[in-house]
């Protein structure tokens, strides 16, 4: 209620704000370098101007105050354009504190994909596959001119000729061998006399073969497999067994025989070896895909056939020839390697799930068939279970029945086929219905989003809260700037170094905003808000207690229920941190020092380097996570519709419930991103909070769930952990039964309004009652 | 008073239609259809299987753009460069239209996997009780049998013409069946005989007698009794039942009679059956969703919570599960089993969801049947399947542990990791007296239909 016309101004004013701090990291490197340089003894502020802290300035995001000594963390000074270049390209990824050792793990959030290398397309690919295409062109004109020279001469392509008239006195049979004469060089098939020849002339079967090798009509190849071709029968068959059981069947032998009768030279029980289409169709050349994937005849790991059947002709190819020959010595060298790596790809695909076919045998034990009981199919040929124990089909099932784990090639979609082919495309239909249905319940009741609205009015924290958290942190910070100043002044004396030149020496690095208040998910039920010191050592016990007290010295006081209070500190050296207070404001914060050495070195060794009276590493890397933490979010949430609205409620359930309570802010910040991020569509604040109960709902959070990777660390880390099987139970089953409440229309149950809301009502309906009054009174006057 | 002002309204005009305040959704969306008669599903079938769906995954609609200038309460919203904008609820959006329930498989880029979860181990035991599910070759055959005899009897009928007023357009073999989706011990099969006449309920009866002396003829043990569906035939000597479901042909429907003709739900229904065989052949015959449909089917007889969910719904649930993924890549059997449980956790059947579009009735989304109660006990109850499995359940849920306990209704103790875990069931959240007004349109239905 109060918020909101306070953001309109805050808007304008952070704008402005923003503006002036310049909050992209380029820019904000630039002005810590203007700072450093020119500005070296004053105290630098990211925001700028604290004097008129009367406006609602509540938590600046990235609210870093840095010190002049901030450079120091910088790579290096910028001396030249070139390295002054590098330094901006450094300081591109995370805003403000980039500079910062350990906010490395953040930068991988921010925009730093500019400096992946640019994806390697170009020359080396190009060249070779212009070689390629040559060389291959090549070998294809040396085999088809000497095949269209032998066609062109005799015969229309395709066809011999009709046999040589036979002589008058009737020893035709003596001519020659009649399988010679009517022998149709397309389908490697001989007939019996001149009427079958005819016949199978005009068939169906031979005009589709005659279209086939005239490269009219195209074969399907698959695209990312190689394909073996026999070219004595025209058959291209997918994989090595395929091949050779074709080899082994009758219908090829038949055509070694016919040949072997006919003289021809029969070519050798070898395939001959079609890369994929698909690095066909990366050639350069703009060739049909499948006369590309036939010209490009390459070695093999069986044999190096150079496909002297293939009848693709090209008068054109012919004039290349000398060029050709030059290049044809370079040998194709990309293509090569890639079609045997697939070779020795396709050698190595075992075949799986053998368990699984069982034989049918007869009453005399002789087998007679085999039944896959996996893909539920039948076959009776030795050589078909090898093929079909390779198969995409039964790897497919065994994928799915049996091992999730193993990979199967994926389809190509149907566009990639024969186009002139109508295949009626299955009915893929849209699982989500797209027409919307009449909103059931009372028109006048209020929707989930205003009862979310209406409890986050409820929980965010008032006007003067906000001015009083405002006031303390920006004391604080200034506060600890004059610390900061002092104790380098006390260490440049000491050591007799020019004030200017002991800038490195300094040991409080720099003051940051972290969780809530920075994340400006503050609540009005919080006792205390938190920002961590950086310091360039470790921290001790003994810094704990002198920037305590140096605080109380330095700290003006703070405005507190009409007059400036003086604040107090309190050192808890157990929780690293010290706890400043003002008077009786029940709200304090937190100073947590930690240090990023403490990062650097090994935890394990912890007792070797950790300095005398040295603070608990473990706050100390926790101070680090939150800075870190802090950026993530400040990258990630505050873009997301109505995610921290969500946020700030989780954060309230996580107070009221007592299953909740266990998940630790970070746990939740980084779910409820995640969740509303995996979203397709903007969610209202009603839609959002019921897909995060539906996410955690349906097990996410449980032990056989995903997990949740913490994106803030350096190894693979699950940021639930920490979790129990029970808790994380009982939490799944709160959300199960808050989701299905929110759906039945008992939002404020899980809001925990239900007596705002009843007062609300009746206020509404009263008004209701009086405006329907105010409208029969007018209508009575008119 | 600023409260009671945002919950009263001030939103966005465009969200609401000015005459009776019905939300309307801001993209064009087919318009509202009257509920179907026979004549427009008839006329609607083939656009439904052929091409009246494509375009594949679909999650929801994109949000409302930006909502035009900033109201007093509108802060600058998240579409604002540069920095993140102050607290508070950007510019809500005018009015969502209900979301895609959230899905783990499609949300997969967020969530990535960081174990293999057992999923080899519940694929087997799925596979492993599917097989147990599944009828043996006797129990086949004689499906089989009783299957060609009496089509064989129909088609005599039809063609001989054996009663000139039974005339008969069609005949199919529909049903569980037919899709390959039966459970052992069930031995029953439904034909659907499209009449051409009016299907009026003595007729019926006739085609019953007649098809039955046809089958005595061949020297088998049978009954005919009448039905409200149409016809009963029993093969007695091998515990066969064979049902005739009577549907007719479009033109027939406006001269249908309450009482003289068989009732026009129950012949809808039965058209809806020839409907969902169609496209079962088309999209998942021969694959291994059969499997998982079986053991749905078996976890629907025992957890009553499940009940609601009807065969069809199961079906297409389980198909959209195993088919439908980021990647198109099939779902191996045990992460779409638990994705099914996912779906149905995360509300996909939950009143004010966006459910699931039914392909063959185009403006169905399964919810229609299922009144408020058994949604919440549905939901509930896969709420709990969940987490049962998650504690390493499976044969509690699947049916094969030796204790016969339901999960759903009494608390069970797992060890996980050498940890106690309890799972509770879930308590109800429907409560009657808040969802009074205003049920959507199938309620009413299926209350008169009870």
């Amino acid at each position: 209620m109060y918020g909101y016309d306070q953001y309109a101004s805050y808007g304008a004013q952070a704008t402005q704000a923003m503006a002036n701090a310049a909050y992209n990291a380029a820019a904000a490197s630039q002005q810590m370098q203007q700072a450093a340089q020119f500005q070296a003894p004053n105290f630098v502020s990211v925001l700028g101007d604290y004097s008129g802290a009367a406006h609602y300035n509540y938590a600046p995001p990235a609210a870093t105050l840095q010190y002049q000594g901030y450079q120091t963390y910088q790579p290096q000074p910028f001396q030249n354009p070139l390295a002054q270049a590098q330094g901006f390209a450094q300081a591109t990824g995370p805003p403000a504190l980039a500079a910062y050792a350990n906010a490395q793990a953040v930068a991988k959030f921010g925009a730093t994909t500019a400096h992946k290398p640019p994806p390697q397309l170009g020359q080396p690919n190009f060249f070779e596959s212009t070689v390629n295409t040559a060389v291959t062109s090549y070998l294809q004109s040396k085999a088809t001119g000497q095949t269209n020279q032998w066609m062109n001469k005799k015969n229309p392509p395709g066809m011999k000729p009709m046999p040589p008239k036979s002589r008058f006195n009737g020893t035709s049979g003596n001519t020659g061998p009649p399988a010679q004469q009517f022998y149709c060089e397309t389908c490697k098939i001989s007939c019996a006399g001149p009427q079958t020849f005819k016949e199978h002339n005009d068939g169906q079967k031979h005009k589709k073969k005659l279209a086939l090798a005239s490269g009219e009509d195209k074969v399907t190849l698959p695209r990312n497999k190689v394909s073996f071709r026999c070219d004595l029968c025209n058959v291209t068959c997918t994989g090595q067994d395929s091949y050779n059981s074709h080899i082994k069947g009758s219908k090829h032998q038949k055509a070694v025989q016919t040949c072997k009768k006919m003289g021809k030279v029969v070519p050798q029980d070898q395939p001959t070896i079609i890369p994929p289409s698909q690095m066909g169709g990366a050639k350069a050349v703009p060739a049909p895909e499948q006369a590309t994937a036939k010209k490009a005849v390459a070695a093999s790991a069986i044999s190096f056939v150079q496909s002297g059947a293939l009848s693709t002709t090209g008068a054109a190819e012919d004039k290349k020839k000398a060029c050709e020959e030059a290049v044809s010595s370079a040998g194709p060298p990309a293509l090569d390697r890639e079609v045997q790596a697939l070779l020795d790809a396709e050698q190595s695909l075992k075949p799986i799930g053998e368990e699984f076919v069982e034989d049918q045998r007869d009453h005399t034990g002789k087998v007679i068939q085999f039944l896959c009981k996996l893909c539920d199919c039948k076959f009776s040929d030795p050589n078909a279970k090898d093929i079909h124990l390779k198969g995409r089909r039964h790897r497919l099932q065994y994928k799915v029945k049996v091992n999730p784990s193993i990979e199967v090639d994926i389809k190509m979609n149907p566009k990639s086929k024969n186009k002139s082919v109508n295949v009626l495309p299955r009915a893929v239909h849209m699982p989500y219905t797209n027409y919307t249905f009449q909103p059931y319940g009372d028109k006048t009741e209020c929707t989930d989003d205003s009862l979310v609205m209406t409890k986050h009015n409820l929980i965010y924290p008032d006007e003067e809260m906000l001015r009083f958290i405002e006031h303390i942190v920006v004391n604080i910070e200034k506060a600890l700037k004059n610390v900061s100043d002092e104790l380098l002044e006390r260490l440049a004396t000491k050591n007799k170094v020019e004030l200017k030149d002991a800038n490195d020496m300094r040991t409080l690095k720099g003051v940051t905003r972290v969780t809530a208040l920075a994340k400006q998910l503050v609540l009005k039920e919080d006792r205390e808000v938190e920002v961590v010191l950086l310091m360039s050592t470790y921290p001790t016990e003994v810094m704990l207690r002198e920037v305590s007290e140096l605080i109380q010295k330095h700290c003006q006081p703070v405005p507190f229920g009409g007059q400036p209070v003086p604040v107090k500190t309190e050192n808890q050296i157990s929780q690293a941190s010290i706890l400043v207070s003002a008077g009786t404001a029940p709200l304090k914060c937190r100073i947590s020092m930690t240090s990023p050495v403490a990062r650097e070195n090994d935890p394990a060794n912890f007792a070797q380097w950790k300095p005398g009276g040295g603070l608990p590493l473990e706050k100390c890397l926790k101070s680090l996570a939150k800075i870190r933490h802090t950026k993530w979010f400040q990258a990630r949430c505050p873009n997301l519709q109505s995610c921290q609205i969500v946020q700030r409620l989780l954060r309230d359930l996580r107070i009221r419930l007592p299953a909740w309570a266990i998940l630790d802010e970070w746990s939740t910040e980084l779910l409820v991103e995640r969740v509303l991020a995996s979203s397709e569509a903007r969610l209202s604040p009603g839609n959002a909070l019921r897909r995060v109960f539906e996410a955690i709902s349906c097990g996410l959070l449980l032990k056989n769930g995903p997990g949740l990777e913490d994106p803030c660390e350096k190894e693979k880390t699950c940021a639930l952990a920490y979790l129990t099987s029970q808790q994380r139970e009982d939490i799944t089953c709160s959300a199960q039964h808050a989701l299905r409440l929110i759906v039945f229309k008992r939002m404020t149950t899980v809001l925990g309004i239900e007596d705002v809301v009843v007062a609300a009502g009746a206020d509404r309906k009263r008004h209701l009652e009086e405006d329907q009054d105010g409208a029969v009174k007018r209508e009575r006057k008119d | 008073m600023a409260i009671s002002k945002r919950l009263t309204g001030a939103r966005d005009p465009r969200g609401r239609l000015p005459d009776d305040g019905v939300f309307i959704r801001l993209d064009p969306v087919a318009p509202r259809q009257a509920p179907f008669t026979l004549l427009r599903r008839e006329g609607r079938l083939f656009e439904v299987m052929r091409g009246g769906y494509r375009g594949g995954f679909r999650g929801g609609p994109p949000g409302p753009g930006p909502v035009g200038p900033m109201g007093p309460m509108g802060p600058p919203g998240p579409h604002m460069a540069g920095p993140p904008g102050p607290p508070g609820p950007g510019a809500p959006p005018a009015f969502m239209p209900p979301q895609p329930p959230f899905d783990l498989v499609s949300a997969s880029d967020y969530f990535h996997k960081n174990n293999d979860n057992h999923e080899v181990e519940l694929t087997a035991e799925i596979v492993n009780r599917a097989s147990k599910l599944t009828p043996n070759e006797v129990e086949r055959g004689h499906l089989q049998n009783c299957l060609t005899r009496t089509m064989a009897a129909l088609q005599k009928f039809r063609n001989d013409n054996l009663v000139p007023d039974v005339l008969i357009e069609e005949y199919m073999e529909v049903g569980s069946h037919k899709k390959d989706t039966i459970l052992a011990g069930h031995k029953s099969l439904d034909i659907v005989v499209v009449m051409k006449s009016m299907p009026k309920i003595e007729s019926v009866h006739l085609l019953g007698q007649k098809v039955g002396e046809l089958l005595r003829a061949e020297k088998e043990i049978i009954s005919v009794q009448s039905r409200d569906f149409g016809c009963l035939i029993s093969f007695t000597s091998i515990g066969v039942r064979v049902n005739l479901l009577i549907a007719t042909i479009a033109a027939n429907a406006p001269k249908l009679e309450e009482g003289l003709h068989i009732p026009e739900p129950l012949m809808l229904k039965h058209l809806a059956a020839i409907r969902h065989i169609r496209w079962w052949e088309d999209a998942a015959a021969g694959s291994p969703v059969k499997d998982l449909v079986r053991i749905f089917k078996d976890m629907r007889v025992r957890f009553q919570g499940l009940k609601p969910l009807s065969v069809w719904a199961i079906e297409f649930l389980c198909h959209f599960c195993m088919v439908h993924t980021a990647n198109r890549q099939t779902l191996p059997m045990g992460p779409t089993f638990l994705r099914v449980l996912q779906l149905l956790a995360a509300g996909v059947f939950l009143p004010g969801s966006i459910g699931l579009a039914d392909p063959c009735d185009i403006p169905s989304n399964f919810l229609s049947n299922i009144t408020f109660e058994e949604m919440d006990s549905l939901c509930s109850t896969a709420q709990t399947l969940v987490r049962v499995i998650s504690h390493g359940g499976h044969a509690r849920v699947m049916g094969t542990s030796p204790e016969n306990i339901d999960v759903t209704v009494t608390p069970t103790y797992y060890m996980v990791d050498g940890e106690r875990v309890v799972v509770t069931p879930l308590d109800k959240a429907y409560d009657p007296t808040l969802m009074t007004t205003q049920k959507p349109a199938g309620q009413e239905a299926k209350a008169a239909a009870h």
